[in-house]
């Protein structure tokens, strides 16, 4: 992630001990952060952990030569990511975006005076669904249509990848519909994150767009798609039921309960066979249960 | 003796001549240049929003001459990654078209262009893109009408010194 900073920036971070290094929070006339393990901290100009007065102070300067870094000197190129709120950079690490929002006719037409960036440095953990495998996908069988539930920050989405990129290496051809480039972390088309071999991604496509794109060109045996619980996700469920392709999703919730009282789901929860719930409470990721939806 | 010298004298001063008049030719051709590679740069961020190290990449080996080693330093300091703002870049860019003697005004222009091109969305892109166009094409409208005045008399003024400095040689 170093490399996308001003020269400043980078010569704060690089005597900073990397490891554990999850974010490096960059907020206009304010303390250079990091988050390392966790916990968040002020940078002092020579990279240390320090308090807040004793911190480097993020100026406009670099953070106007960190945009041109990432953005490759050419803003207009990502402008839909921009208006999406981040950008992937090579790696799969993100850069979150936070400025002043422009509109034109009712519509977010880009931002300006940007004061915040925060980069999340990318991490896959493979090997992290080998517990549930089998119960999403026994040797010799077909995949189960599964449902990942958990509160934010519970590992849904690495969970998912992994699964994704383990069931496609058993030979299921599989599409995953990447709204926010978050499963495959996919730059300049390339998934930065290992998603298997036998995966298509349709990067930055709406659900609604990518299903019809995925059942008419792609055939999948299975499709993933990420953050379920739109009232419209009810139409793409459905039609990839009548399909006859399985699907593997993610849904905010702390239980199969509360995911069943949701408006989506009393329409929909019966398209999957098997529900996973995550939690903390050993780290992110804890598989609490994984159950069988009748 | 005396005529080799008087042909040598003649023969230089013609082809200082030349040489002067073919300069008003090559700055009617970089700016042809110029318009061409500002025209692909506009197709780019119109259809393919493909960033500039791209577009400036795929492009430079079209082009000969100052307009190509521009764009040469260009794609070489953006691939350094040293974090130089765009608009450094663009300056020391404009410093190797510089010295063709395109008008100060067009420079001046090419150094505003630098300060915003890369900075916004498409549709200011090629706002920017549009007015700079325009500028080209009066400077290269100048530049051709120079170009038929200058070549001319430059070409006979070569001859003519020469001549005259044979006078009073010889």
């Amino acid at each position: 992630m170093r490399r996308y900073l001003a020269p400043r920036l980078r010569d704060v971070v690089e005597k900073l001990d990397t490891n554990g290094l999850e974010e490096i929070r960059l907020r206009l006339e304010r303390p250079l952060m990091a988050k390392i393990a966790g916990q968040f901290t002020c940078l002092s100009p020579l990279g240390r952990p320090c308090p807040a007065e004793a911190a480097y102070i993020v100026t406009r300067d670099d953070l106007e030569r960190t945009i041109q870094i990432i953005t490759k000197n050419s803003w207009y190129a990502w402008q839909q990511e921009i208006l999406g709120g981040y950008l992937t950079l090579p790696g799969g690490h993100r850069v979150g975006i936070g400025g002043q929002a422009v509109y034109a006719g009712g519509e977010l037409k880009t931002v300006k005076n940007v004061a915040s960036l925060n980069f999340r440095q990318a991490r896959a953990v493979t090997g992290c669904a080998d517990s549930v495998l089998d119960s999403v996908a026994p040797i010799g069988g077909s995949v189960f249509s599964t449902l990942i539930i958990s509160p934010p920050g519970c590992g849904k989405t690495t969970l998912l990848r992994d699964l994704t990129r383990q069931i496609a290496n058993r030979g299921f051809q599989t599409v995953i519909i990447d709204e926010r480039s978050e499963i495959a972390a996919s730059y300049q088309g390339v998934p930065q994150l290992d998603v298997g071999y036998q995966t298509d991604v349709l990067d930055g496509y709406s659900k609604e767009i990518g299903v019809q794109h995925a059942l008419r060109g792609l055939a999948p045996d299975v499709v993933v798609t990420d953050e379920i619980g739109h009232e419209r996700d009810a139409w793409i469920l459905a039609e990839l039921a009548r399909s006859g392709v399985k699907v593997m999703a993610t849904c905010h919730g702390n239980s199969l309960q509360q995911v069943r009282d949701k408006r989506w789901a009393r329409e929909s929860l019966g398209v999957f066979e098997t529900a996973i719930l995550l939690s903390r409470r050993r780290g992110p990721g804890t598989v609490e249960s994984v159950l069988r939806l009748p | 003796m005396r005529t080799v010298g008087a042909g040598l004298v003649m023969l230089s001063c013609g082809a200082m001549g030349l040489v002067v008049a073919a300069s008003f030719r090559q700055r009617v051709h970089n700016l042809r240049q110029l318009v061409a590679f500002f025209q692909a740069l506009e197709s780019e961020i119109s259809y393919a929003r493909s960033t500039l190290p791209e577009v400036i990449s795929r492009q430079k080996g079209q082009y000969t001459g100052v307009v190509g080693l521009f764009l040469a330093v260009l794609e070489r300091a953006m691939l350094d990654g040293t974090g130089e703002s765009f608009a450094e870049i663009w300056t020391s860019g404009l410093n190797v078209l510089a010295v063709n003697g395109l008008p100060s005004w067009l420079l001046g222009e090419l150094r505003q262009v630098g300060k915003s091109l890369g900075q916004s969305d498409a549709a200011e892109q090629l706002k920017h893109l549009s007015v700079l166009q325009k500028r080209l094409e009066e400077a290269m409208v100048e530049a051709r009408q120079e170009e038929e005045k200058q070549t001319r008399l430059w070409s006979y003024l070569g001859v003519f010194s020469g001549l005259i400095l044979v006078l009073l040689l010889f």
